[in-house]
């Protein structure tokens, strides 16, 4: 046997006949309070199913979310626990109630189907017994079975949300702004069902009709509409076609859903597991001042919660450490982890070297972590390529090398779309481990489908017609040649090595050209210009102003965010080639890489 | 009976753990080659070394400023990183230039880059005297952070970058340190690489590839377009190209 929940959203109750004393609000319609007072609970559908999934649990621990306001739940064998199925579905009713959410639909059947289909039809109580599902479902209109066809939809939406929930967390933690939005809810039309609209980077931009799946429970939901025009109106007459006749007009389709309408499952309940939140927390006799003791609390309190992780197949996501000091103040840390971890060692490990380069800043009182948990990670290794490390050992080596060198100093470099000479990013060294081994980088192209020279920007933003070159002339874009692979290595590079503060120089000058470079460092002491090239001038980001410090002073001159230079190639006397710039706001020289 | 003699003392040396200072035995021996080796991106370079960068040994390139050494460094990272193998540069000074690394085909998501404190520490003004406490932090700091990279494993290359290190504060790192390093790298698939001015950490099994500017190459209308180099292998064991220099081209000096 089986109960079926169903809470029927607002524009349907505003239609149907309510007992005066459960008058839904005029907003949120269908959540009352059981005293009578009309204050909504919530308004989000989220909150109604976990609301329904409480209350199902009340009855029996096998509870599948059906739909959002509709959530089944197998009873068999409760009756000589709770009662017949009416005392069980009197029950589930007056727990709803007690919830304040009135009024609410329970259906019991012998199947699945049958359950929901009835509870979706019928206010208060429906009970059909085992074998007479068909009888009971036969006056039932037609559009009911849009309840099912709506079923695969908001399934495969719950999943798709849970991993867009899960990215967009991600991508907030990135400053990234991520953006879904879902259709307004509306009972779905006989021929067209409700489709959900998303808007993002993780979405096309513009709804998809759906595809019939051949391996799916649910048929084709545009059978329907063929068969409304045919001028069924009752599940009871679908019911009586004849089988073959059907199966000719409709195929597999037709005769699916005709078992849909005489209630026959078409599938197995899946009872949704119960989620539990990963907590624990510590109070400690006496205050902790040092990481090492930490260790060990740590270690009481996360090797108990890998274990649930590991038995729920799940990882950590987030850590989140939350400190209770003895100035009752509370310190807080949160490690967002580049892959789902379980391994209490390397996550006590990345604790301590967080807390290593953000102590607590008095005595440590009491200690609560918790974790985001997230699916656990699956990976398919090769026999073929060697085995890339994993994200434990990564991250801890990145966290020991970020406690050993400072914040944001070690990680993969990246370009930036900038002409600021030097410019560059730093992004977290992640491994991906699926990653294709065998794509190939986009220096391994044909050197001349690569910006040559001086132009060799990263994401510049030039006409793709052409780019000039330093010279004066031009040459295609890159893009108008064709790209192949190069199976041959790269001839090497001459590679820049940049002084982060550019080094004052002092240059002599023959006219516009530089013939001595000296400086006050006794490590790059110059000499005399052997061969110089140059000038290439270059400024940019003038039109910026940045941020004034706090301490300046209002006569202060004003910084500059962009610069203005000309710079120069020179070989020098000391047997090193050098590039220097002239800053032509102030006129002054520095020395500002070497080509090594 | 030589053949005798010589299994024995490889089994007393083997008892001892002390096997990584056997001479590899080549191919023309009859014997199985003993060395695995890493390409560096250079085919002539290449074949002068047997393969490549003998893996679980440290190797050097040497040479003056300008003379090609962060050229060749990143011509071995690209050919690592374009293999979908993980490489890591510890960038003493930071001093490293992002789109150059770009420019030599170097994949950045597969290079992790640690970078060290400014070049001020390497380049102090004369008011700081001879003495340069920043720079022996920056090379302390550089040297523990090798050490923890090489231990965690999982790195096929793993590059220190001492090229701007003072002479004298090279001169004061510990011989103990090198061995220390060399020891957690035994036995890895992994090859390390230490540029710098001078010799410094060779291991026994690896190679110091000594580099000089021979000369640049002007394209005309004052473009300098490239910088040439001469590579000799200035020490290994049975390399066949000991001594042998090889060209170095250096193209597109980028911007």
């Amino acid at each position: 046997m089986f109960a079926c929940l169903y809470v029927p959203p607002p524009s349907v109750m505003r239609g149907a006949s309510v007992p005066a004393g459960d008058a839904p609000d005029a907003t949120h319609g269908f959540i009352t309070r059981s005293r009578g007072a009309a204050e909504p609970l919530h308004a989000g559908d989220e909150t109604v199913t976990s609301v329904l999934l409480d209350i199902a649990r009340t009855v029996s621990p096998r509870v599948a979310v059906h739909s959002r306001r509709q959530v089944l739940m197998d009873i068999e064998g409760l009756e000589r626990l709770v009662g017949d199925p009416r005392a069980i579905g009197e029950r589930l009713r007056q727990a709803a109630a007690d919830r304040g959410i009135v009024p609410v639909h329970v259906a019991v059947a012998g199947t699945c189907t049958a359950a929901v289909l009835l509870a979706a039809a019928r206010a208060g109580v429906t009970v059909a017994a085992p074998g007479d599902e068909a009888a009971v479902l036969a006056p039932l209109p037609l559009r009911t079975l849009t309840v099912l066809a709506h079923e695969e939809s908001v399934a495969s939406r719950k999943s798709e949300t849970r991993s867009q929930k899960t990215e967009g967390e991600r991508r907030e933690a990135r400053g990234e702004k991520h953006e879904v939005r879902l259709a307004p809810s509306a009972q779905p039309a006989l021929s067209e069902p409700r489709q959900r609209r998303v808007e993002g980077p993780l979405a096309p931009s513009r709804p998809q009709p759906p595809t019939p799946n051949p391996q799916s429970p649910i048929p084709n939901p545009g059978c329907l509409a063929v068969i409304a025009r045919w001028g069924l109106r009752t599940l009871g007459e679908l019911a009586a076609l004849p089988a073959t006749d059907l199966s000719e007009r409709l195929g597999q389709d037709g005769i699916r859903w005709q078992r849909l309408a005489r209630g026959e499952d078409t599938g197995l309940l899946v009872p949704a597991p119960e989620e539990e939140p990963f907590e624990a927390s510590l109070e400690l006799e006496w205050p902790i001042a040092e990481l090492e003791p930490l260790s060990f609390v740590l270690t009481r309190l996360l090797d108990p919660l890998c274990q649930r992780l590991e038995r729920r197949d799940r990882g950590a996501a987030v850590l989140h450490l939350r400190l209770r000091l003895v100035t009752r103040d509370l310190h807080l840390r949160s490690l967002q982890l580049p892959a789902p971890m379980r391994d209490p060692k390397v996550l006590r490990t990345l604790l301590l070297l967080d807390l290593e380069s953000h102590p607590a800043p008095a005595g440590i009182d009491a200690v609560a972590l918790s974790i985001d948990p997230t699916p656990g990670r699956i990976v398919q290794e090769s026999l073929l390529a060697r085995a890339l490390p994993a994200p434990e050992l990564i991250s801890t080596l990145v966290a020991r090398l970020r406690a050993l060198m400072g914040e944001g100093k070690c990680g993969s470099p990246a370009t930036v779309d900038s002409y600021r000479p030097g410019a560059f990013a730093m992004k977290p060294f992640v491994v991906h481990q699926n990653e294709g081994r065998s794509q190939k980088p986009e220096a391994s192209l044909p050197r001349r489908s690569r910006p040559a020279g001086r132009l060799a920007k990263a994401g510049s933003q030039e006409p793709e017609g052409e780019r000039r070159e330093a010279g004066g002339g031009r040459e295609p874009a890159p893009s108008a040649q064709p790209l192949a692979p190069s199976p041959q290595p790269l001839a090497p590079s001459a590679c820049l090595r940049r002084f982060r503060l550019p080094i004052p120089a002092r240059v002599l000058l023959d006219g516009s050209r530089p013939i001595s470079v000296r400086t006050d460092r006794p490590a790059l002491a110059g000499g005399r210009v052997q061969a110089a090239a140059g000038p290439w001038r270059t400024s940019g980001e003038w039109w910026k102003t940045p941020a004034a410090p706090a301490d300046a002073q209002p006569s202060a001159p004003p910084r500059r965010a962009g610069w203005n230079r000309d710079e120069w190639d020179v070989a020098l006397s000391d047997g090193g080639l050098y590039r220097i710039f002239e800053d032509r706001d102030t006129g002054r020289w520095f020395v500002g890489a070497v080509v090594d | 009976m030589p053949a005798t003699c010589r299994a024995d003392v490889e089994a007393l040396l083997r008892a001892k753990k002390l096997d990584r200072t056997l001479v590899p035995v080549t191919k023309g021996s009859g014997m199985a080659v003993a060395i695995e080796t890493m390409t560096t991106g250079l085919i002539e370079l290449d074949q002068q070394l047997g393969g490549g960068l003998p893996l679980g040994h440290f190797s050097e390139i040497v040479g003056p400023r300008s003379s090609g050494r962060t050229s060749l460094l990143m011509a071995m990272l690209a050919a690592t990183t374009a293999r979908g193998e993980l490489a890591a540069l510890v960038d003493t000074f930071d001093m490293f230039d992002v789109e150059s690394m770009a420019a030599a085909g170097v994949r950045l998501d597969r290079l992790l880059w640690v970078r060290g404190e400014t070049s001020t520490a390497a380049f102090p003004p004369l008011t700081a005297g001879r003495r340069q406490p920043g720079a022996d932090r920056a090379i302390e700091r550089a040297l523990k952070a090798t050490n923890l990279i090489l231990q965690a494993g999982g790195m096929s290359l793993v590059t220190l970058d001492l090229a701007d290190a003072p002479v004298h504060a090279l001169r004061r790192i510990p011989m103990t340190t090198w061995l220390r390093l060399q020891k957690v790298l035994e036995g890895q698939q992994a090859a390390a690489v230490v540029t710098g001015a001078v010799p410094m950490s060779r291991s026994a099994g690896g190679v110091t590839l000594a580099l000089a500017r021979v000369g640049t190459r002007d394209k005309g209308q004052g473009a300098r377009d490239s910088i040439e180099s001469e590579i000799r292998i200035q020490r290994a064991r049975l390399v066949p190209g000991m001594g042998v220099p090889v060209r170095l081209t250096a193209m597109a000096l980028v911007a």
